[in-house]
């Protein structure tokens, strides 16, 4: 039976396309997971992030691939679902992306236009640069140099190999 | 009101206040800075925390008072504000909630910093030179305002500047359009590597012109390590140069201020607003009368005056001005060091010409790596167009689309939510309808977003803005009426607008833009208007960007009647004060300022330091070696300057200069054998190796002891009647500074 | 030298060669052998590693400061801390003895240390020369100190210095990498040539290079040298006239008796390209951040109840060490964890059964920086250069005073900075590239080309 963090780690996995060994490796000293878990909960309402764990928990009890999960929770036909549960996935895809914290709607005291940055770590660990096969401005762990040569592909950075379809090198 | 003295006041803690602390502080004057701003940090763990943890990271956002859009500052309400992006986004004409109370018709959109190190903390780095001609603009192009001293009379101070900052260069890239250098000379570290964005362009341009002149891309001048250097890392490209440096890679005035006070001489008052000067009747300055905080939005602490011998006003082009106009008095009703009327006037920005594209489906180029700027096309910023539309530099950027469009966080959300406010979702298509937006997930989201950052670029036109009429500005500040900070200090009062000259420039600078973006690079151009700082030009619409680099208002100048200062920086009207900063720019050129900013500040500091401690004394002819009191071997550049009288060495030479006369005598008992008879020549302790001094002489850095002078002549009389027959003397005088 | 190989480092899979002791959880032990790399114990977590990595630094520590025999070799006849004595790493080369003036060759490994001449006419002892750091970079430079003497309560900058191993001067020495010109000629002479420093091997018993950073304080007279590893000292100040290069200061050197305070020990192994980073401290330098005022008892080396000084800020500028200055008030920021307590206390009563007052039994563990996403074969990854430095953030309060904190790259991270560590040779990455030490910055010009402040 896995627990909401496993559900949590699962569904992030499923929206965004980072395999979840990247999300949540065995060894982490970072440890974005379950602080992201503690912080949306409050954010989405308890009963939101519920019925959303519970949507992931049995569609990939099911063996669903990724994919078709992402579809379910997110898409209404072909264009973006306007439910809560909908909106809170986004969310928090933008939260693993770039660090971010989007209100998806009213909650509590949390306002709808809110937008906040998690924590240092969160921005600095952030996928969307290395979707970009680069770094966060601001945090750089690379040599003098660098930025001269082809950068390391995008599935060293993500583990998602680089589109085939439009010729892009990487 | 406490009284705190020293033998110069500064007011303004950042680059140019403290590159002449540091200098004063070395030749031992005593120094007091004033700076509005709290403390240079232990270290910079506050700053960047605050950086990585805002949502608007703007180039103020690490730095106080804090700048955020949900929480719009009343500045009224604020001991230090200054302009942030937050206001021009929040109503640049809205003194609610904007510092610079905005008088229009067009938005001033270039912002600083008030603390200790000042702007420097955020800028890019850039340490581009003038070129020759931006000194003398009326002269050539019969447009704009001719500076009072030319390239040339910069040149020792430019290599100054660039060894305090330590400027990553090579010699071979900057030698274009009259751009020289010393003999020799290399900048303190080599270039730094370009970019992969930067070598699209280097293909793309090759070979190709525009406005008859070609397009040539040169690696970027940087105040950025490229090798270790004075104690700071190399550059790890953390593409965040502006607006902090998480490593001080990049130079910045914090690194000056520390050198100025281990002189042990200089001390600073932080949190300290200078908020008045006032004249004595003997037309000098006799105080900075200036309010203490301890909050940024807390009560005042205490008030005070500075008083010295000398004061400086480093404040920046727009503090400073607001400081000199809120300054009147019965005696000075314009304000101080105002009689000209030039004070506040012509304020001047490079205003930006900003476009952006996306390269060709396969062509990557991996944007948001490297530092923000690695290299321009340069090779426009002066020619003969000159007469009619203003000049430009191209800045090429590094970061992708994190400047027009706020990426990577709008194509992330587009992506996501299905929008479409990066224009990318989908590409400007010619199908009509055009495809829907798409919402992605997965692995297809992950490739999408790849695909699209990629191929990133943006490039910023830096405009040369030059009024139309530039004796009676339209760009000015005056001290607002209405408006005033929380110290009740009236706030600076802004009118700006672009003239015909310089629209003229983004006129071509958008032809560039599209021509290299689309035809030279093939690439997809997505530029568009970006709000708040839009005109209409000849029926075309354009948005301009603050370059960050305000100048021009406290400008130098030959005619007191017209300029605010001297060439030397000292004010017209008050022989003891000195104005120093971008706002002694009688005209803006196309660098970015903060190289000439440098220079000009070593100069100042010579001006002050000989003001001070220049010696001036008799060298007689009958006498040898005779000492100076002047103790040479630190790094301060010291010269001899012949100042009158003659001297005779012997009859047959006759009466002479420090040159010498026409006879060289090689007799070992000659003060410097082979050397003219009667020159001036020096040597540095008992034990130095003696040189021709001359009339105008670089002393040697390289040892340590007095400096001692002496006419060159047989000094034992081992020939003759040596120094017994010899008459007359020199005055000579040992300063400060380079020849 | 950098392979594109998956970021999952092998600790979750237990690979590599490292060792799985057959004694599993190998039980702390009083050696003089300096262990060659990690002992993995099962099941492996994040912080079943971080105790593996806290016992090799221990028991590194104490091989290091075993008593050395006059060559340099541990006294393998008589026990740790019986006695005080000059230790094994005291006789490794001194960073000023490598990287010396016109980039001179060193002398051989045994020759004796060369004194600056206004040392020469005192009594011999070890010299120390260098103080504080940079605020940002820590001072691993020419330049002696930029930000922040650490001051003790008689008013005395501590002093530190810089050792390397046989094997990390053999590899300084045989590439040239002690003078500018040297290295410049090391990388052109091969296109492949980069700077690269042994890594430990356990299944070759190697030790692989290792580098030590001590700071001592000068011991007054209210100071009980008895609890302290002690030395005699030539406390020396190199003159300096340009501030580009340091403080102000004049020329002097003074034999004083020092205490050691803190100690750096960085070791690389086949399963730390990044290198291992352990770092310890005298027990009574300073409070935690975290103790209320009440319970900070002390007394502390570096903390003074009663002082009304701003905490852990530097002293004002100009900064001279002639000059006696305000105690610094420093707090450490990031407590120890409590497995780190216990297993100091575990080492301090073990070292104690030899001597009850054993000097070593007065130091502790602050903590162990190690890469938990390491690559295999010591290699470093282009995508992930750090490894996942654990934990992210490690400080001496003695050695990395003013910049402790959790803030990335402005806080002390020793892997994120010294990752920023650079050769003199910059053209490329692979030219640049350090090893993660900023010794070879201190390499001098020889005088064939233009040098730089």
């Amino acid at each position: 039976m896995s627990s909401d963090l496993d559900n949590f780690v699962g569904l992030s996995s499923a929206l965004t396309g980072i395999p979840t060994d990247r999300l949540a490796p065995a060894i982490d000293q970072v440890g974005l997971p379950p602080i992201f878990l503690e912080f949306i909960t409050p954010r989405i309402t308890p009963e939101v992030l519920n019925a959303l764990l519970t949507q992931y928990a049995t569609l990939a009890a099911d063996h669903v691939p990724p994919d078709q999960i992402a579809q379910a929770v997110l898409m209404s036909g072909s264009r973006p679902a306007v439910t809560q549960t909908a909106q809170a996935a986004r969310s928090i895809m933008k939260l693993w992306l770039l660090g971010v914290w989007y209100q998806p709607y009213a909650a509590g005291s949390f306002k709808s236009t809110d937008s906040t940055v998690v924590s240092d770590q969160a921005y600095i660990q952030s996928w969307a640069w290395k979707i970009a096969q680069a770094h966060p401005m601001g945090y750089s762990e690379m040599f003098f140099g660098y930025w001269n040569s082809t950068p390391p592909s995008l599935e060293d950075y993500t583990g998602v190999p680089a589109s085939t379809q439009q010729g892009a090198s990487s | 009101m406490s009284t705190e003295q020293a033998e110069v006041i500064i007011v303004g803690a950042g680059l140019a206040g403290s590159i002449i602390a540091y200098q004063l502080g070395m030749a031992g004057i005593d120094v007091l800075v004033l700076e509005s701003g709290p403390e240079i940090p232990a270290n910079r763990a506050q700053y960047l925390e605050r950086f990585y943890t805002t949502t608007l990271k703007t180039p103020e956002s690490p730095y106080p008072p804090v700048s955020t859009l949900d929480t719009p500052r009343d500045p009224s309400q604020e001991n230090a504000p200054r302009a942030t992006i937050a206001d021009l986004i929040l109503g640049w004409d809205k003194p609610e909630v904007s510092y610079l109370v905005q008088k229009g018709p067009l938005p001033f959109n270039s912002t600083y910093e008030r603390v200790g190190g000042g702007t420097t903390w955020h800028w890019v780095g850039t340490c581009l030179r003038m070129v020759p001609n931006d000194f003398r603009l009326k002269t050539k192009y019969g447009v704009g305002v001719d500076w009072p001293i030319g390239y040339d009379d910069l040149q020792s101070a430019y290599c100054r500047a660039e060894a305090e900052i330590g400027v990553a260069a090579n010699v071979a890239d900057q030698a274009y359009l009259g751009m020289t250098f010393p003999e020799g000379y290399a900048f303190p570290m080599h270039s730094i590597p370009l970019s992969l964005v930067d070598g699209s362009f280097v293909t793309a341009v090759a070979g190709q012109t525009f406005d008859g002149l070609p397009l040539v891309v040169s690696p970027t001048p940087a105040g950025r390590n490229s090798q270790p250097y004075a104690g700071r890392r190399v550059c790890a490209g953390n593409t965040n140069c502006t607006p902090i440096c998480p490593i001080q890679a990049k130079y910045d005035a914090t690194v000056t201020m520390n050198k100025a006070l281990s002189t042990g001489r200089v001390r600073v008052l932080y949190r300290t607003v200078a908020s008045k000067v006032t004249v004595g009747s003997d037309r000098n300055i006799n105080g900075i009368e200036f309010i203490q905080y301890q909050l940024g939005d807390g009560p005042p602490t205490g008030t005070g005056v500075a008083v010295g011998q000398r004061y400086v006003i480093a404040a920046h082009a727009i503090e400073t001005p607001k400081l000199l106009l809120n300054s009147t008095s019965t005696a000075w009703p314009k304000g101080v060091a105002n009689s000209s009327g030039q004070v506040g006037r012509g304020l001047s920005d490079h205003p930006i010409y900003l476009a952006w594209g996306l390269m060709p489906e396969g062509k990557t180029i991996f944007p948001y790596r490297g530092p923000l700027s690695t290299a321009g096309i340069e090779s426009l910023r002066d020619g003969d167009f000159r007469h009619q539309r203003a000049a430009w530099r191209i800045e090429i950027g590094n970061e992708g689309w994190n400047w027009p469009v706020g990426d990577p966080y709008v194509t992330v959300a587009d992506f996501i939510d299905g929008a479409n406010n990066s224009g990318t979702n989908p590409l400007p298509a010619k199908q009509t309808p055009p495809p829907p937006n798409e919402a992605l997930y997965g692995t297809a989201l992950i490739q999408k977003l790849n695909v699209l950052f990629t191929r990133q670029f943006r490039i910023a036109f830096l405009v040369e803005q030059v009024e139309d009429d530039p004796d009676n500005a339209k760009c000015y500040i005056v001290p607002s009426a209405d408006y005033k900070d929380r110290l009740g200090i009236p706030r600076p009062e802004i009118h700006y607008d672009l003239s015909e000259y310089t629209k003229k420039g983004f006129q071509q600078a958008k032809r560039l833009a599209t021509h290299i973006i689309k035809d030279l690079l093939g690439a997809a151009e997505l530029t568009k208007p970006l709000p708040p700082g839009t005109f209409i030009y000849d029926n075309e619409p354009y948005s301009f960007q603050g370059a960050g680099h305000l100048m021009g208002t406290y400008r130098m100048g030959d005619d007191p009647a017209k300029s605010v200062v001297d060439k030397f920086q000292r004010s017209w009207d008050h022989k003891n004060l000195f104005l120093v900063g971008d706002g002694v720019f009688p005209s803006t050129g196309t660098s970015n300022p903060s190289l000439t900013i440098a220079a000009l500040s070593f100069q100042a500091g010579d001006t002050l330091a000989n003001d001070l401690r220049a010696v001036t004394m008799q060298v007689v002819a009958n006498k040898d070696w005779q000492g100076t009191g002047v103790q040479l071997g630190g790094p301060v550049p010291r010269l001899v300057r012949y100042l009158s009288g003659l001297w005779c060495a012997s009859p047959q030479g006759g009466n002479v200069d420090g040159n010498g006369g026409s006879r060289h005598i090689d007799y070992a008992s000659y003060a410097l054998p082979g050397a003219a008879e009667g020159a001036l020549v020096g040597r540095i302790g008992n034990n130095g190796t003696p040189f021709l001094v001359g009339d105008l002489c670089q002393l040697p850095d390289n040892q340590q002891g007095e400096l001692q002078l002496c006419i060159n002549d047989d000094l034992t009389g081992a020939h003759g009647k040596g120094l017994t027959d010899n008459t007359g003397a020199l005055t000579v005088r040992v300063e400060f500074g380079t020849v | 030298m950098r392979m594109e190989v998956s970021r999952h480092g092998p600790w979750g899979c237990a690979l590599l060669g490292v060792l799985l002791a057959p004694s599993a959880g190998a039980a702390p032990s009083l050696s003089p052998q300096i262990p060659f790399d990690v002992t993995v114990t099962q099941p492996v977590s994040l912080s079943s590693l971080q105790a593996n990595f806290d016992d090799l630094s221990w028991q590194t520590f104490i091989a290091l400061s075993w008593p050395a025999l006059d060559n340099g070799s541990p006294d393998t006849g008589t026990p740790i801390g019986k006695q005080d004595g000059a230790t094994v790493w005291e006789s490794w080369k001194e960073s000023y003895q490598i990287f010396r003036a016109k980039g001179q060759a060193p002398l051989p490994w045994g020759a004796p240390a060369t004194l600056p001449e206004a040392c020469k006419s005192l009594k011999p002892g070890r010299l120390l020369q260098q103080m504080g750091k940079v605020p940002d970079v820590l001072d691993e430079f020419i330049q002696p100190f930029e930000s922040g003497p650490l001051v003790d309560q008689n008013g005395s900058y501590t002093r530190n210095e810089i050792v390397v191993n046989q094997s990390m001067f053999n590899d300084i020495v045989d590439n040239g990498l002690y003078s500018i010109e040297g290295q410049q000629a090391f990388f052109a002479a091969k296109p492949t040539n980069a700077v690269a420093f042994s890594c430990g091997a356990a299944e070759k018993k190697q030790v692989g290079a290792v580098m030590v950073k001590a700071s001592w304080k000068v011991l007054g007279p209210n100071d009980r040298a008895q609890d302290f590893h002690t030395v005699d000292a030539l406390v020396y100040t190199p003159g300096n006239n340009d501030p580009s290069h340091g403080p102000i200061v004049e020329e002097s050197c003074k034999a004083e008796p020092v205490g050691l305070v803190g100690l750096h020990i960085v070791h690389k192994t086949n399963s730390a390209a990044q290198w291992v980073w352990s770092t310890f401290e005298h027990v009574n330098n300073v409070p935690e951040k975290t103790t209320p005022m009440a319970q900070r008892t002390g007394p502390y080396l570096f903390y003074n109840a009663a002082s009304k000084s701003d905490i852990n800020q530097p002293p004002p500028r100009p900064w001279n060490p002639a000059v006696k200055a305000t105690p610094s008030q420093i707090v450490r920021d990031i407590p120890l964890t409590d497995a780190t307590k216990t297993l100091n206390a575990t080492y301090q009563a073990l070292l104690r059964t030899v001597n009850p007052q054993s000097v070593w039994a007065n130091y502790q563990l602050i903590s162990t920086q190690w890469p938990s996403a390491p690559q295999p074969n010591c290699q470093i990854s282009a995508a992930n250069p750090l490894g996942n430095p654990a934990p992210l953030f490690l400080a001496n309060a003695t050695l990395e005073t003013y910049i402790q904190g959790t803030t990335p790259q402005a806080s002390s991270s020793c892997m994120a900075c010294h990752g920023n560590a650079a050769t003199h040779v910059t053209e490329s990455p692979r030219t640049s590239f350090a090893d993660f030490t900023y010794l070879l910055e201190r390499a001098q010009s020889t005088g064939a080309t233009r040098s730089q402040p």
